[in-house]
């Protein structure tokens, strides 16, 4: 019996002003390839002409300049973007030429003497001017603490955003403060439960969205990008382009707690339903796939790209088989990640049994997704003959054993790739076709616990 | 400074609304382990990121109604939580997350930036505290501190000095914790299963081959050693193992997860003597939840050999369940019998190959025979199984009665149907010397050569040896040999029968074209 705690909601805390008056919108458009466009909409009250904005909880790995500010009546007079950051060490170097307090603890007695203290230096060890004598801080091992009057204002605890701005007339407004980060990225994880028997497929496909760019987006409107998004070496280019992403209707409901996809120039747009707080050090995945019974089969194949001569059988490849078309029962595009599939075994629990990487797939594509190799069956390949049949021809004749230990027939589609220029096939036990120029396929049927022998002859130039 | 300190504790909570639950520890687990092989097991042990397990565990909740922040402890610390299902929970699941942040010297000081703590500092003479309300005005990489208006950095001074923090901050854990985020209608006790994949677990397939005194059977056991690199131990768990190939990604693998450390990072100091070591900023990287130290050598190894797993099919690959639930172990290895076939049939037959006719000469014209143990995997044969990969120990039975160990040989996946081959070792008493003239036309694309064969048995025993020429590739053919040859995986081969004490030879010639 497990213990099961349960606590009280966790009320809000503290609500600074600045965050409970005026409801902040942040919204996060997070691209593939460890790149977040972070829109934060907040209230400022500006005094009338310039003024000095300071933003700390921008994230770590901002991309300075694409950095842009815009609100009512307000002119941008610089962006700055400071990380240096605050340590004992700059504390001391800034200090030189100034004055500190030294206290220094009688290690006998714990009597305290405070004196003052000019900062000479900072070069492997500090040099003080004390009273009228020149000495290095510690020297003697005796406990010393310094005391600084101030922290220079260009040293930060965190990397910050600072603007100035200068405002036509005083009072609140909004502003919409956006940047590019690195650090937050999303990819597609898919969970396939396959039925071989009714040859139907349950996919299910999760965003899976980590942030580790420092700081916690709280309560953001999160939309994903999927598709391969040009990135020139120039970050800068970005600015120019002033990109603007469509703001939409909320698709709440359409599908499982996710959204729907929609064309955003060539890339695909999905808006998560619910605003979420993607934290730091967090990875969040949220559901935008759930098909239920779409068509799929379960295919052998093997190929090989020679005329091989193996000395052992290899055991060939096992796939799920589907059509990403709505007819099939499925229809969507399905961005780049990794499909899990399983199957239910004798029990009826679903086992994992293998995984594979798709590639960004609009619909209507044909799928074929390899969990790995089959136990059962197997190729063995035999290079019978080959001979030159003129000074650039060349003729092989193939054997290529399949074997099926399963209690059920199965076919195995065998292509035979890298053929040369102008090939041409005969005798072949088998009906072939052509896959393109230089290659061909065969579905070749294997009986239960029984073999097939596949044999053909080509003739090439080289 | 009061806004920013506002917004900081904001960043730490939780969604404000969500009830928060936790579910400290599944009630039952299974586990599904893959196969891995683990070619230098030493390395392996220490490694928890290779191999791979599927999880399902059982666990009941008690849940309000409404949106809960569901919190899963007991977790396998090496659970890749992108592949996390949660099946039987009622409405609708918003979303799950993995937390990583953790707690940690350095992600406390981070995080009370700006926020006021207490200072202590220890007179080393008189023993005496004194504490002084503090504000924290730089984070973990040196950290400075507000004191009575003026500014000190923290552990710089030479004098003993802690910090004490009001509250742990919201949202650092201990390790790193997966939970979910779902909307229940009603109230009440559930019964949910959370499966996942969790690297650190593997298996692999060893067998131990009896030769019997006749020479012509053997006894064939087949050993599952199943191994957990994780710091997760499931008790009592139904558990099977998964054999074949099956498709992995190197993306399915746990989050990697930094515990973030506090360095003073003071000012400079003339040190006499040493030169001052180069300060290196980075945090080291912390294993992910690292055993107890000392525990890592601990190996417990236990062997479980009266019950033998049962075999079915998972899809294309076979499945072994283990005959009676185990308690799979953190930093264990484990082992059960899966294979107990008595009596099997077997030939033994010595076979030499000879490569590329051109690098015979002289110095190097001896081949050395292998003897290998020549069985099929039927039913009719006394097998007749899958076969998973693995190591196969050949024993043989001394003069004395005792056993030797007379080779190890690797065999691959063997499905029912094929033959199985185990190679035990090299031959002795038993020679193939070999010669080749090269009859090479200077004018062609081809290599042609005459190969001359010589074998002889000085075994008090007669043996059938095989000798065969490998394939060289395009237009390799064999012609003109003064033996029949018959064709065995792609190449020709010569079996010869030999008496004790018994010589034969023959030749053959060979061509192929680069």
């Amino acid at each position: 019996m497990s213990k099961v705690l349960v606590s009280a909601a966790v009320a809000a805390l503290v609500a600074g002003a600045a965050f409970a008056a005026d409801a902040p919108k942040l919204s996060l458009t997070i691209y593939n390839s460890d790149l977040a466009l972070v829109q934060d909409v907040r209230a400022l009250d500006l005094p009338a002409g310039r003024s000095r904005q300071e933003f700390k909880d921008v994230s770590g790995q901002i991309r300075p300049e694409t950095v842009s500010l815009s609100a009512a009546g307000v002119g941008i007079v610089e962006q700055n973007f400071d990380f240096d950051l605050l340590t004992p060490q700059k504390l001391m170097e800034k200090a030189v030429g100034k004055q500190v307090r030294i206290v220094r603890i009688n290690p006998a007695t714990g009597a305290q003497v405070a004196e003052t203290a000019t900062v000479l230096s900072v070069n492997e060890g500090v040099v003080l001017k004390v009273g009228d004598n020149i000495e290095v801080l510690r020297d003697d091992d005796i406990p010393t603490r310094v005391i600084f009057d101030g922290i220079p204002e260009n040293l930060r605890a965190r990397p910050t955003l600072s603007v100035t701005l200068d405002a036509a007339k005083a009072g609140p407004r909004q502003a919409t403060l956006s940047y590019l980060t690195k650090g937050l990225s999303w990819k597609a994880d898919y969970v396939a439960l396959f039925d071989e028997r009714a040859g139907k497929l349950d996919l299910q496909g999760w965003v899976t969205l980590t942030n580790g760019s420092g700081v916690s987006y709280r309560d953001a409107e999160v939309q994903l990008i999927a598709g391969e998004v040009n990135l020139s070496d120039n970050e800068a280019d970005w600015t120019r382009r002033n990109y603007r992403p469509r703001s939409g209707p909320s698709v709440a409901g359409r599908e499982t707690g996710g959204g729907q996809a929609r064309p955003l120039a060539d890339y695909y747009l999905y808006p998560l339903a619910t605003r979420t707080t993607v934290a730091d050090n967090q990875t969040k995945q949220v559901s935008f796939l759930d098909v239920k019974g779409a068509g799929a089969r379960k295919g052998y194949s093997y190929r090989t790209y020679g005329f091989e001569t193996m000395q052992t059988a290899q055991a060939v490849d096992v796939s799920v088989d589907f059509a990403n078309s709505t007819t099939g029962g499925l229809g969507h595009q399905l961005p780049a990640g990794i499909v899990r599939v399983y199957v239910r075994d004798v029990a009826g629990e679903p086992k994992f049994v293998g995984e594979n990487r798709i590639d960004h797939t609009p619909q209507g594509s044909d799928m074929s997704v390899k969990i790995g190799e089959a136990f059962d069956v197997t190729v063995q390949s035999t290079m019978v003959e080959q001979e030159r049949v003129f000074r650039t021809r060349t003729r092989t004749k193939m054997m290529y054993v399949l074997r099926n230990a399963r209690a059920v027939p199965v076919t195995v589609t065998v292509r035979q790739d890298g053929l040369g220029r102008d090939a041409k096939v005969s005798d072949e036990s088998l009906k072939s076709r052509w896959q393109g120029a230089r290659a061909l396929t065969w579905d070749v049927p294997v009986p239960a616990n029984g073999e097939t022998k596949l044999t053909f002859t080509t003739e090439a130039d080289w | 400074m009061r806004g920013v300190a506002a917004a900081i504790v904001l960043m730490l909570t939780a969604a404000p609304a969500a009830a928060q639950v936790t579910s400290a520890a599944p009630e039952r687990a299974s586990v599904t382990i893959y196969r891995s092989v683990l070619t230098d097991t030493t390395a392996d042990r220490q490694n928890p990121s290779t191999g791979l397990a599927f999880v399902t565990e059982t666990r009941t909740i008690d849940l309000p109604a409404g949106v809960s922040r569901i919190r899963f402890a007991g977790v396998a610390d090496t659970m890749v939580p992108e592949t996390a299902a949660l099946q039987d929970l009622p409405g609708q699941l918003i979303e799950r997350n993995e937390d990583f942040n953790l707690l940690s010297p350095g992600s406390l000081l981070a995080a009370y930036v700006g926020r006021d703590v207490r200072l202590v500092r220890t007179d080393p003479k008189t023993g005496r505290s004194t504490i002084r309300q503090a504000t924290v005005r730089s984070g973990p990489d040196g950290t400075i501190l507000e004191v009575d208006g003026g500014f000190e950095a923290l552990k710089c001074s030479g004098l003993p000095e802690r910090v004490i923090f009001p509250a742990a901050p919201e949202g650092l854990a201990d390790r790193p914790t997966f939970s979910v985020l779902a909307d229940v209608p009603q109230a009440g006790r559930y019964t949910v299963k959370l499966s996942y994949l969790a690297t650190g677990f593997a298996w692999n397939a060893d067998y131990v081959a009896k030769l019997d005194a006749t020479g012509r059977s053997l006894d064939l056991s087949g050993w599952l050693t199943l191994t957990n690199n994780s710091a997760a131990t499931f008790g009592n768990a139904p558990t099977d193992v998964v054999a074949g190939e099956v498709s992995r990604d190197g993306d399915t693998a746990p989050p990697e997860v930094e515990a973030q450390a506090a360095y003073p990072y003071c000012w400079p100091r003339a040190v006499k003597g040493a030169p001052r070591p180069a300060m290196v900023l980075q945090a080291p990287s912390v294993g992910y939840a690292a055993a107890p130290m000392g525990l890592d050598d601990v190996q417990e190894i236990v062997v479980t050999g009266s019950r033998i797993a049962r075999q079915s099919d998972l899809g294309d690959y076979k499945l072994y369940t283990l005959p009676e639930p185990t308690t799979v172990a953190a930093h264990q290895t484990k082992q059960v019998r899966f294979l107990d076939q008595r009596n099997v049939p077997f030939e033994r037959v010595y076979v030499a190959r000879l490569e590329d006719p051109s690098d015979v000469d002289d110095d190097n014209n001896m081949l050395a025979p292998q003897v290998l143990l020549r069985l099929k995997n039927e039913a009719a044969r006394g097998l007749g199984k899958a076969l998973p990969s693995g190591n196969v120990a050949i024993m043989e039975p001394t003069e004395a009665g005792g056993l030797a160990l007379a080779g190890e040989h690797r065999i691959k996946d063997t499905p029912v149907g094929l033959p199985l081959e185990i190679v035990a070792g090299q031959a002795m008493d038993v020679s193939v010397r070999v010669t080749a003239r090269d009859l090479t036309p200077s004018d062609r694309g081809s290599e042609r050569y005459r190969v001359e064969v010589e074998v002889a048995n000085d075994k008090p025993v007669a043996i059938t040896l095989e000798f065969a020429q490998a394939n060289m590739g395009s237009s390799f053919k064999v012609a003109h040999a003064s033996r029949r040859s018959g064709l065995r995986d792609g190449e020709p081969r010569w079996t010869v029968k030999l008496a004790p004490g018994e010589r034969a030879a023959f030749n053959y010639e060979v061509s192929w074209t680069y």
